[in-house]
């Protein structure tokens, strides 16, 4: 079977990767860094899966199974933090968020 | 041997997660009356599950395919964890006896978290690294932001969370990577494939490692530490502190040697980075702090830099001194915790390091116990302290490792400067007005660390041996 390489799907991971982390870092709107960190896990399992076919093993697609319930059960937890601050600051701004420093 | 008993090494984290289930379901019709209660549950189902651990045999079993590996070293670790657990819900009465805090959810977070870090401790695989790894974590941001009318706390809930996540995406994608590389991930398997697994190997160890640094809070991923101890109330501080550390250090430890043991040349010289530059910054931006509790994170992150020197010698010697270092730590941690959660005048918590001014003429009982407990975070002999550091100097010593033998030295007469301070303002400053009396529980785990700190040089063999025991399992 002509399958993908394996370098081609990491390729997409690390692009992938780069962009949530970048996001992460670089956005202060703390949905929009919620979802810069889903696009780094996701990264992950699209990485796993190249794995997978890449071994021809179910491994990879495990683990991705895996990753996307922990992900969306890290996105609530997330949620669930984020509106707590709301309702204290009034706003998603991460830089609003100063009053623990030295 | 029929399916049950076959579950047998698994008995303490399905202790603890079926425990954490009944609690729930009491918590969700008892309301907050069941929270008092539940709190005395929850250790009462922490100690049943660290004696199941007790009575394990220290021999090497392997469960799910080998995915969750019960052995010596195991066994060490996982009581440390649960005796850092329980050490956390007897401080932490009085933090819920207030009526705006009595939230039964304290008690099974702290349950989860707990078992999140057994399954850590025993991972043999990337997806039992990952799953633990996410359950405690999880648990973890959201007992940070517990106190969610204090918007420091919520605060701190978030910052974790925010830096947690990255530190697990970079975990995750450094598991990807050494999967896609090796196209196995079972450590076992790892272990044999390592040798020609090449650079994008390498990078995917570099990964992993850097989310496993985020979680023992090491340099250059230490950022969090200071502002969620200081955000976070202080028994779920004194939890950060204690057992999630020993989990985080456990999987360091445990992925090094049994996955990676083909390639430590390489992540040697990674381990060896981390630790100095941790031992440097713990001691030199301590100084300058006022908080209390800001103190202790900078404490932590040095303290993580000396228990990783042991990993740096990458030998069984290295690995009893990490053991050791780790037991010695969480009682000195849970102990000095002790003593800042009961800073408190008129049921206000007070944070600042002036308060604890002349407290020898308020409270000589525990000033002279909380020096202790300082003089051994700082590494003076004959305490504890001194000893666990011993072990890993030695350990990097007879591994050749002289510079950063050295340098570990160097680090701990910085770091003993702040510690001297504070017993200092203790003892030599005008007293500042006496705080409430110490409740039964906190008396207890201040007198109890205390007594270990200072008789430790007594009779060392105990601790030793088990440690020594513990890293056989490894090699």
């Amino acid at each position: 079977m002509a399958g993908i390489p394996l370098s081609h799907g990491l390729l997409v991971a690390v692009v992938l990767f780069a962009l949530g982390l970048v996001g992460v870092l670089a956005r202060r709107n703390l949905v929009f860094m919620l979802m810069s960190i889903e696009i780094m896990l996701n990264a992950a399992g699209l990485a796993f899966i190249a794995g997978g076919a890449r071994w021809a093993q179910p491994d990879g697609q495990i683990m991705f199974i895996l990753v996307l319930t922990l992900a969306a059960a890290e996105v609530s937890v997330g949620l669930a933090l984020i509106l707590a601050l709301y309702h204290r600051l009034e706003t998603l701004d991460a830089d609003a968020a100063d009053k623990l420093k030295g | 041997m029929n399916e049950a008993s076959a579950l047998y090494p698994a008995l303490p984290e399905l202790i603890l997660a079926g425990g954490a289930m009944v609690l729930l379901m009491i918590g969700a019709f008892g309301g907050e009356r069941a929270t008092s209660p539940m709190l005395s549950y929850a250790i009462a189902l922490l100690v049943v599950a660290g004696l199941a651990i007790a009575a394990m045999p220290d021999e090497r079993v392997a469960l799910f395919n080998g995915s969750f590996v019960v052995d010596g070293f195991a066994k060490f670790l996982k009581i440390l964890a649960v005796l850092g657990s329980i050490g956390t819900l007897w401080m932490s009465g009085d933090f819920l006896a207030d009526p705006d805090r009595r939230k039964f959810e304290y008690s099974v977070l702290i349950l989860l978290a707990t078992a999140g870090m057994f399954v850590l401790i025993s991972a043999g695989d990337l997806i039992a690294l990952y799953l633990g790894f996410e359950l405690m974590s999880l648990s973890l941001y959201v007992v940070a932001a517990f106190d969610r009318d204090n918007v420091q706390s919520t605060e701190a809930g978030l910052k974790y969370f925010v830096l947690g996540a990255l530190s697990s995406g970079m975990l995750l994608y450094g598991a990807s990577l050494i999967y896609g590389f090796t196209g196995t991930v079972k450590f076992a398997g790892i272990a044999q494939e390592a040798a020609n697994g090449g650079i994008g190997l390498i990078i995917g160890l570099v990964l992993l490692f850097a989310g496993l640094c985020f979680k023992v809070s090491a340099v250059p991923f230490h950022m969090w530490t200071p502002d969620v101890y200081q955000g976070a109330p202080t028994p779920i501080t004194a939890f950060f502190a204690s057992a999630p550390k020993v989990a985080a250090i456990a999987a360091f430890v445990r992925v090094s040697f049994s996955a990676f043991p083909a390639i430590a040349a390489q992540w040697q010289q990674i381990i060896i980075f981390v630790a100095i530059a941790s031992m440097a910054l713990g001691a030199f931006a301590a100084i300058g702090q006022r908080n209390i509790k800001r103190l202790m994170a900078y404490s932590s992150i040095g303290h993580m830099g000396y228990a990783l020197i042991g990993l740096a010698a990458a030998t069984g010697e290295g690995v009893q001194g990490v053991l050791v270092y780790m037991a010695i730590y969480v009682a000195m941690t849970l102990g000095t915790f002790a003593c800042i959660v009961s800073m408190r005048r008129n049921d206000k918590p007070f944070e600042e390091i002036t308060d604890l001014s002349g407290l020898a003429r308020t409270n000589p009982a525990q000033a002279f116990v909380l020096s202790m407990l300082l003089f051994s975070l700082a590494g003076i002999p004959p305490l504890a302290g001194f000893f666990a550091k011993f072990y890993v100097f030695l350990a990097a010593v007879k591994a050749g490792l002289f510079t950063l033998a050295v340098l570990g030295v160097l680090a701990s007469v910085v770091g003993a400067y702040y510690y001297l301070l504070i017993v200092k303002i203790m003892y030599f400053d005008e007293p500042a007005p006496a705080f409430d009396p110490m409740g039964n529980a906190l008396r207890s785990i201040v007198a109890v660390t205390g007594l270990f700190v200072i008789l430790f040089f007594a009779y060392p063999g105990p601790l030793v041996e088990a440690a020594a025991v513990a890293a056989k399992s490894l090699f």
